[in-house]
Formats: C-alpha cells, sequence, structure tokens
C-alpha cells in the first residue's frame, strides 16, 4: 500500500541495502537447511511498517527467535527477482489491487490456509494467493477553516461544494466516487461504467486538485490548499486528534485493503506461511488496529477492541463498498489507459 | 617517461608504448562497466520493448495510435524544452559573473550553486509546495502588500512546475557555461576595446559567440535530464504536466506490463540520443567556426 502509508527514509534504504547484503550471506548452500535467523519482508514502510513491528514482528520474534528484515515492496523487483529466479523477500506487503496483479502475473506461491478459521475472516478477503489484512477508507474529508458550515455528508455533496476538491489521480476508487457522485448506488458500482464516470468528473474539473501521493493528498486537505476532497482516513485520523483543522466522513467511502502474500520461490516459504498466519490472527490484527485506524479482516479481532476504538474502524457494512479487485484486476490496464487519456485531453 | 608528448607518437615505434595506447587502455575498465551495467540492460529494455508479450511491434503500435502516451511524450518535450529555455536565461548571467569574479567570490557563488544539490529533489519540490500553496509565503506576501486580493492558485500550475524544475536543473546549466566561460581569453574583450568596440559590441560580438559551446553543453545536459523528469511536475503539476516518465513507472511497476514501459522508456531514449547527436553536430560546427575565425 505504497501511497495510503509509505515514506521513503533513509531507514528504509538502509534496511534494503542490509535485506540485500543478507541475501549474499543466506545464500550459502550449507546455510540453506538451518532455521533463518532472519527473514525478509517487503512492506510500504512508514506508519504501517512501525504497525507491522510492534504488532506481528515482535510476536514472531518472541515465538520463533527470527528478526523480521524489511525492504521496499515495488513490484517491478518483485518480478525481476522472480523472473531470475532469485527471490530475497519471504512476505510481502502491498495494496490488494497491485497484489492480485502479481497472483495473476504467477508472481506469488500459494498460500496454507488449512489453518485458518475461514468464518471469521470478512467475505472476499481470502484468496488462493494472498489474504487480505484490513480495510482503510478512501473517503470525504474537509478542511474545518475552509468549510465551516454544512461540511459533505456523501460524494454528491463533495462534488456540489464551493471550492477545490482534492482527488487521487489514479482510476481505482476516484472512478468509483465519481460514479456515487452521479447518484449510482454503492451497490451497483461494478462494473464500474467509465464513460460515466469520467463524465461526473467533467462536470468538476476545473476544481480538481489531483495529488499523486497520499502525504501530499493529506497536506492539500490540512493546509487548506483545498476546501474538501477525497483522503485514506489512515492519513486524517491522526491530524484530527491532534488538533489540526481537519475532518471526515466514513459515510459512502471505498474500502481498500492491505494484502499479504509469499512471492514465488521466497528463501523460507514454510517459515513464511507461519508468519502470513501469525498475522492474520485475531491477536495481531487487534493490536494492529490499536496502531492504525484500519479496521481487521479478521472478525474476531473486533471482539477484542474496545468500542472507543472500533468506532473510527472501517468494517464493511451498508454505507461503504470493499472496492471489487477481481474486477480491477481484469480490466486495470485498459480503464487506467482510458483514465489518463482523459486527463490529458 | 620519453613517450610523455603524444605528438611525437607517429614517429615511434610500434612496439613501445605511446601515450595514446596508455589513454586507451585506461578507457577499458570503465567501459567494461558501462557496458556490463549500462548497455547490456538497455539493450534488454530495447528488445523486451519488441518481445513481450509477443514479438512484433505490437507495444509501439499501443503507443502510437491511441491511449495517452503520445500527448505525454508531447507534454514531456515541451516542458523540457521550456525548462532548458528558462535555466539559459537565469543561468548565463550569474555564469558570466561567477566566470569574471575574484576567486573567493567564484567560491562563494559555486557554493551557493552546488550545496542546493545536497537536498533530495522530492524534498525541494515538497518545499516548493509550502511555497506556492493558498496560505504559502508567496501569496502571504502578495496579499498582504495588496497585489493581489485573493490567493493565488500557483498549485497545479506551469509556474510552480518551471519554478520547482529550473530550481533543480540550474546546476547543471551553470557549470558548463562557467567552465566554458573561464577559457574565454579576457584579453580579445580588451583587444576589442581598444579596438573601439562598446562593451555591448565586444560582448556580443566577442563573448557570446564564444560561450556557445558552454550554452550548447549545458542545454543538452539540462534537456535530456529534463526529459526523465518525475517527481516535481507530479507533486506541483497538473494533468497538463503528465510526464512519460510518470506512465513508465505505472506500468513498469503497477501494471507490470513491462513490454509497453519499454516501449515507452525506449521512445525516450532515442529522442535522448537524437538531441544528443544533434548537441555534438553543432558544438562541432560551432568549434570549427571559432576554430576558423569566424
Amino acid at each position: 500500500m505504497e501511497h495510503r502509508n509509505s515514506q521513503l527514509n533513509r531507514r528504509r534504504f538502509l534496511a534494503a541495502a542490509g535485506a540485500g547484503t543478507l541475501g549474499l550471506a543466506t545464500g550459502l548452500p550449507e546455510m540453506a537447511q538451518a532455521q533463518p535467523s532472519r527473514m525478509v519482508m517487503a512492506t510500504g514502510g512508514g506508519a504501517i511498517e512501525d504497525a507491522y513491528r510492534k504488532t506481528v514482528f515482535a510476536p514472531w520474534k518472541e515465538k520463533t527467535g527470527i528478526d523480521i528484515i524489511t525492504t521496499g515492496n515495488e513490484g517491478a523487483r518483485l518480478k525481476a527477482m522472480v523472473e531470475q529466479g532469485k527471490t530475497e523477500w519471504d512476505v510481502l506487503q502491498g495494496a490488494a489491487e497491485e497484489v492480485i496483479v502479481y497472483a495473476r502475473q504467477g508472481l506469488l506461491e500459494k498460500l496454507d490456509t488449512s489453518k485458518l478459521d475461514k468464518t471469521q475472516m470478512f467475505p472476499g478477503s481470502v484468496h488462493e494467493h494472498f489474504l487480505l489484512t484490513d480495510f482503510a477508507a478512501y473517503c470525504i474529508a474537509w478542511n474545518k477553516e475552509n468549510v465551516k458550515t454544512n461540511p459533505p455528508k456523501d460524494w454528491k455533496e463533495l462534488w456540489a461544494i464551493k471550492g477545490r476538491i482534492g482527488l487521487w489521480k489514479r482510476p481505482f476508487q476516484t472512478l468509483e466516487v465519481a460514479l456515487l457522485a452521479d447518484g449510482v448506488a454503492l451497490k451497483d458500482l461494478y462494473p464500474l461504467d467509465v464513460e460515466r464516470a469520467l463524465k461526473s468528473l467533467d462536470k468538476i474539473k476545473s476544481k480538481i486538485v489531483w495529488w499523486a501521493r497520499g502525504a501530499q493528498g493529506a497536506q492539500l486537505l490540512l493546509d487548506g490548499e483545498v476546501e474538501a476532497g477525497a483522503i485514506w482516513n489512515g492519513r486524517v485520523h491522526a491530524p484530527k486528534l491532534a488538533g489540526a483543522p481537519v475532518d471526515f466522513t466514513l459515510n459512502q467511502s471505498i474500502l481498500v485493503s492491505d494484502a499479504w502474500a509469499i512471492p514465488k520461490g521466497a528463501p523460507n516459504i514454510a517459515k513464511a506461511q507461519e508468519l502470513v498466519a501469525l498475522g492474520s490472527t485475531a491477536a495481531a490484527q487487534a493490536a494492529f488496529a490499536k496502531q492504525l485506524p484500519y479496521g481487521p479482516a479478521n472478525k474476531a479481532a473486533l471482539t477484542l477492541l474496545g468500542d472507543d476504538i472500533k468506532v473510527s474502524l472501517p468494517q464493511p457494512g451498508d454505507n461503504n463498498r470493499l472496492l471489487d479487485i477481481e474486477y480491477w484486476a481484469a480490466n486495470g490496464a485498459a480503464v487506467n489507459e482510458r483514465f489518463n487519456k482523459w486527463l490529458l485531453a | 617517461m620519453a613517450q610523455m608528448n603524444p605528438r611525437q607518437d607517429g614517429a615511434r615505434k610500434s612496439s613501445s608504448w605511446s601515450a595514446a595506447d596508455f589513454n586507451r587502455l585506461l578507457a577499458i575498465p570503465p567501459g567494461a562497466v558501462l557496458a556490463l551495467f549500462f548497455l547490456v540492460p538497455i539493450f534488454g529494455v530495447i528488445w523486451r520493448s519488441f518481445s513481450d508479450p509477443a514479438i512484433g511491434l505490437l507495444n509501439y503500435r499501443r503507443l502510437f495510435t491511441d491511449g495517452p502516451y503520445l500527448q505525454s511524450l508531447w507534454l514531456t518535450i515541451t516542458t523540457a524544452l521550456m525548462v532548458t529555455v528558462l535555466c539559459l536565461v537565469t543561468a548565463y548571467p550569474v555564469a558570466y559573473v561567477m566566470a569574471r569574479a575574484r576567486t573567493s567570490i567564484q567560491q562563494l557563488i559555486g557554493a551557493l550553486v552546488v550545496i542546493p544539490l545536497w537536498t533530495s529533489v522530492v524534498i525541494r519540490s515538497y518545499a516548493w509546495m509550502v511555497v506556492f500553496q493558498r496560505r504559502g509565503i508567496l501569496n502571504q506576501a502578495l496579499t498582504s502588500t495588496g497585489l493581489v486580493d485573493t490567493p493565488v492558485n500557483f498549485i497545479p500550475g506551469s509556474i510552480a512546475v518551471y519554478v520547482g524544475m529550473v530550481h533543480i536543473m540550474l546546476p547543471f546549466m551553470i557549470l558548463p557555461l562557467v567552465a566554458n566561460m573561464r577559457s574565454i581569453d579576457g584579453r580579445l574583450l580588451a583587444a576589442a576595446g581598444v579596438l573601439g568596440a562598446t562593451p555591448a559590441q565586444a560582448f556580443l560580438r566577442i563573448f557570446l559567440p564564444l560561450s556557445l559551446p558552454g550554452v550548447l553543453a549545458g542545454s543538452a545536459l539540462v534537456f535530456m535530464m529534463s526529459l526523465g523528469f518525475y517527481i516535481t511536475p507530479a507533486l506541483l503539476g497538473g494533468p497538463r504536466h503528465m510526464m512519460a516518465a510518470v506512465l513508465i513507472e505505472e506500468q513498469a511497476n503497477r501494471q507490470l506490463d513491462w513490454g509497453l514501459a519499454s516501449a515507452l522508456a525506449t521512445v525516450l531514449l532515442v529522442l535522448t540520443v537524437a538531441v544528443y547527436s544533434v548537441y555534438v553536430r553543432l558544438s562541432n560546427r560551432v568549434e570549427g567556426g571559432l576554430a576558423h575565425g569566424r
């Protein structure tokens, strides 16, 4: 989930460099049989990696004695490693709509979900090659100094707002909310009527300020550069609590997920299966939700959380819609091309 | 070392080492590194653009017939061109002052030019966001002085993109210019003065033509680097500044369509090589002209 959470920093770079050297070390044949002393997980970095460190990596280390080293989760690197037969990652985390593309391209191992209690998982979160771990919301937010009265309650009202609107410069989620603004019901979203969505965006084209990265989208709202806009809830949750002039609603939000998977040819597949299983336990996901305001994919985690936490967690329900990653896996290339063409027109 | 003077090479027996041989030998390690880690991967990319997913012109047909690609390439070229022109106009006076200043002043200006390179491009682009945004310092200055009533929306916009990119590219224009201007013999200008030229005439007819090699080198460098710009236009510009690099990243890293990404990259590479060969021709002509006293 690079955009939703990431930040490139020196530490991550060092971790990646470290992982590279580690690859050399563990590549020695006599070490292949032994229990690894370290494993590599590719993540989006930033806040989400810190949360994993506390809620998954720490208990994992306690249980197995194995350290987790992290590195950046660029899809191109994954593809190159698998093509060369030199996979260095044991586990990866990424945006579900990207991870499903990896799965379709044959870059992932099958997951062992035999021990997983699937009845406890939200529908649509268990796949052959990856597991969804959480739900974030692409939601409506506004700057409280710019919008003092009648903040937008749904996308239609956001479209009608006087002033500038921040939107993500990618088709995923943006086309969905454009349709919602045009009056399409949540349940009728898919398959997307792309041309209708673009017409809906046409109506506000002069008001849109496109953002390319989550941090940038949040900053536009915090600085009052836009009146209101779309953003992932995790980006504005903490600033709001800290007193920044920003507020948001989860009504009509599009839920997006992080997914965990094992790259094809991972160095320690058996251990990686265990790590993925640990990441999907109720205990780990409940602890994670206390760090970041993302709803757990494992429903049992909700029973471990107080109402004060639960209220800010996006969960699949009547007033939101889970991003249809199957739709995007099948149509992403064509729709993306159409969207970019529209942007440049 | 008797063979220090390369001019004597021709008279030497082939059995003994010449300076030219030695230079050639020196070039082997960097040449090998370049071939192995640069040329081979680039040929890999070019090959992939014709072979992934199937052998043929599939990817190029997609690039040139429909979709956003041609439009984005055109935007990339015009943006890079604009940045080059703005850089040249801004850099030329700076380089002129720097080349003719006292050593200490020269070092000071040099430091001021180079120090921004230490900060990452991403951070500098975010910093420009802070400057240009609605409640940014620029707008505060404009509104408090009464020049405008309501804040100007600089972001997203061309002004912000050009300022951000020119800021990043300036050193690459200034440094070749300075190197060239320093080599211009100041006595030529003095001689022109003695012979009755006004300072403006001396500049236009002596200095400016002599500085053309620096102008060409700096412009070629800035233009070619600007073709690959990614983050600054993405942060400061709107859709009208969607550079080809953004589309390449999207295809390479997200859609994982490496065939199309390779085709786009190949087109950019061909453009860059074309610009470079124009540069080489022009600079040969300029230097040839200068050598013949034109």
